[in-house]
């Protein structure tokens, strides 16, 4: 393959009657849209974009199909597309336009509209190509981060291509064949993009969310020619702990593989899907938006005797390394933080300089094992505590199995180890929730106070915002004394 | 059909705050929309599995809409709709 928009042509070319996605009602009579059919209609709206020379062309769109429209599209017309998160402000959506030199915005928001088509057609020939001297970008994509700013990291072509083109080689795409797979990661995010690309190269169809569901993604499965459709799904832990939950009230009789994002798998969700299906086959991913598509990635298969932690071989593309906290390279076996380097890697970010023959610090920890990579989590999240070393999400992960617990954030606070907690009902057992924390716990890691809130503050991408915690001073219970109070 | 039919109403509001961040001293109007007082897909997916445990009712994709689930009463109605169709 030579390029992204070719993946799509030769599908139309080879195979123009077979289904590239699913749209609408999944109804028995939903014959999907065919490979020819989308390549048409992509080659139409690149035709718009070449005659109104547009060259960078931002993206706010909800629905993901018509999304999906304008990555063919932008890539048919060799134009760059900043996909920007959801944001339903003009001036938000103008400045954002602006910290990345998009010309003409395309919307399905209503609020947008008028923006819209006052760039629709306009271009304007003096604008520099993205980051630099090198080929522009294909896909400009927002990093979130779970503190800071965000910035933009600019992905090109050749980049995606040859990542796809190694897992090929590797046979890291068997899992993506023949399938019919339900797209739940959103386009405007590298791992839904990313999956995207695999699936259409390995000949699959595509079903997207389409929104309509107030239980979301996980609630749309309970249509039931939906479900019978279905054989793969992909997403990220909380949309599997939402489906993980629903599963006994939702056959998914075709189904066959279940893809993870986000580098681990969720053991609780995973042992649920094992229990419901007994013999299907699971992926994981290590990446992120600066390494388009994927790092490593592991697949399991029945009789599941490889290790689940693992997140598998590192593909060729990549130069990778494990560093102590004074950035000396270490050895096999030897935990650290994970860096990069490659022609692969989208970064620096958009507008900074190059950075030469440095290596990305990714801010993950993780070990490398007979050429396999295991990640451990953030390396910034880490609280060193009493001499240990504790990994708050592994303390979340925990205090999250409580009943009544909804959502929970931990992090050191003045007086200690935190867990700031959200209940489902008016009450929340705190005593019953601490006794629960230190009976699955090492002591260490057992939280000296439980808050109540009403809400964790969470990313645009849905991430726990990490940062100074809040005083637990109020409203609390530090579980350290036999007697529990709860604050005002 | 029988007049005994089973009404949902206090059943329907308990499990309402059982599983919604709700202020206590919230009180539900027909015209509560659900949204602005804590429901978000998460709790949808909670409060839907516990008004089909409770009242032994499943929910059809067809009521799985954000016309059911936006207010107080559209939701019970439709609860109220599938307990008397059992």
């Amino acid at each position: 393959m030579s390029d992204l928009f070719e993946l799509l042509a030769s599908r139309a070319r080879d195979n123009p009657d077979a289904v590239l996605f699913y749209r609408g009602e999944a109804s028995a009579s939903n014959r999907g849209v065919s490979n020819r059919e989308a390549h048409d209609d992509a080659s139409a709206l690149a035709a718009q974009l070449r005659h109104d020379a547009t060259k960078v062309l931002a993206a706010v769109v909800s629905d993901p199909y018509e999304l999906h429209r304008w990555v063919w599209a932008s890539r048919a017309a060799s134009c760059t597309l900043a996909l920007l998160p959801v944001v339903r402000d003009p001036d938000e959506v103008r400045a954002l336009m602006a910290q990345v030199g998009a010309e003409r915005l395309v919307t399905d928001i209503a609020a947008l509209e008028e923006l819209a088509r006052a760039t629709a057609g306009r271009s304007r020939g003096d604008l520099p190509p993205p980051s630099g001297g090198a080929s522009p970008a294909a896909f400009l994509l927002q990093t979130s981060g779970t503190t800071g700013t965000g910035k933009w990291v600019a992905v090109r072509e050749r980049q995606v291509m040859t990542v796809l083109e190694a897992m090929q080689e590797a046979g890291a795409l068997r899992h993506a064949e023949n399938q019919v797979v339900y797209l739940t990661p959103p386009l405007s995010h590298s791992y839904g993009l990313s999956t995207l690309f695999e699936y259409v190269r390995a000949g699959s169809a595509v079903v997207f969310p389409r929104g309509t569901s107030p239980l979301g993604p996980a609630g749309e499965l309970r249509a039931p020619e939906l479900a019978a459709r279905i054989t793969a799904i992909e997403g990220v832990s909380d949309f599997y702990a939402q489906l993980s939950r629903l599963l006994g009230r939702t056959p998914l009789p075709a189904l066959r593989h279940i893809g993870f994002g986000g580098g681990k798998i969720d053991a609780d969700a995973l042992a649920r899907f094992r229990e419901t299906f007994p013999e299907l086959t699971y992926s994981i991913r290590y990446g992120m938006t600066e390494t388009p598509s994927i790092v490593s990635g592991m697949t399991f298969r029945p009789p599941y005797e490889d290790d689940w932690s693992c997140s598998g071989r590192v593909l060729p593309v990549w130069e990778l390394r494990i560093v102590d906290e004074g950035g000396r390279p270490l050895g096999e076996g030897e935990e650290g933080e994970i860096q990069l380097r490659g022609p692969c890697l989208a970064w620096p970010y958009y507008g900074e300089p190059e950075a030469g023959d440095a290596f990305f610090p990714t801010g993950d920890l993780g070990v490398l094992s007979g050429g396999r990579l295991s990640i451990r989590g953030r390396k910034s999240l880490f609280i060193k505590h009493g001499g240990y070393r504790i990994s708050p999400e592994e303390v979340e992960a925990v205090l999250r199995r409580f009943d009544s617990v909804s959502d929970v954030r931990v992090s050191m606070g003045e007086d200690g180890l935190t867990a700031e907690v959200v209940g489902e009902g008016d009450e929340l057992p705190m005593q019953a929730l601490r006794e629960f924390a230190a009976e699955r716990l090492p002591a260490h890691a057992v939280p000296t106070n439980l808050v109540r809130r009403a809400e964790i503050p969470r990313t645009a991408s849905g991430k726990i915002r990490r940062g100074p915690v809040p005083s637990a001073a109020r409203n609390h219970v530090r579980t350290t004394h036999a007697r529990t109070e709860e604050g005002t | 059909m029988t007049a005994m039919k089973t009404r949902v109403d206090e059943q329907y509001e308990a499990i309402l705050r059982q599983h919604m961040k709700v202020e206590p001293d919230l009180v539900f109007q027909d015209d509560t929309v659900l949204g602005d007082v804590g429901l978000d897909s998460l709790t949808a997916v909670d409060v839907m599995l516990s008004l089909e445990d409770t009242f032994g009712i499943t929910f059809p994709d067809s009521m799985l809409t954000y016309e059911v689930f936006r207010h107080f009463a559209s939701l019970r109605d439709a609860v109220q709709k599938l307990v008397d169709e059992t």
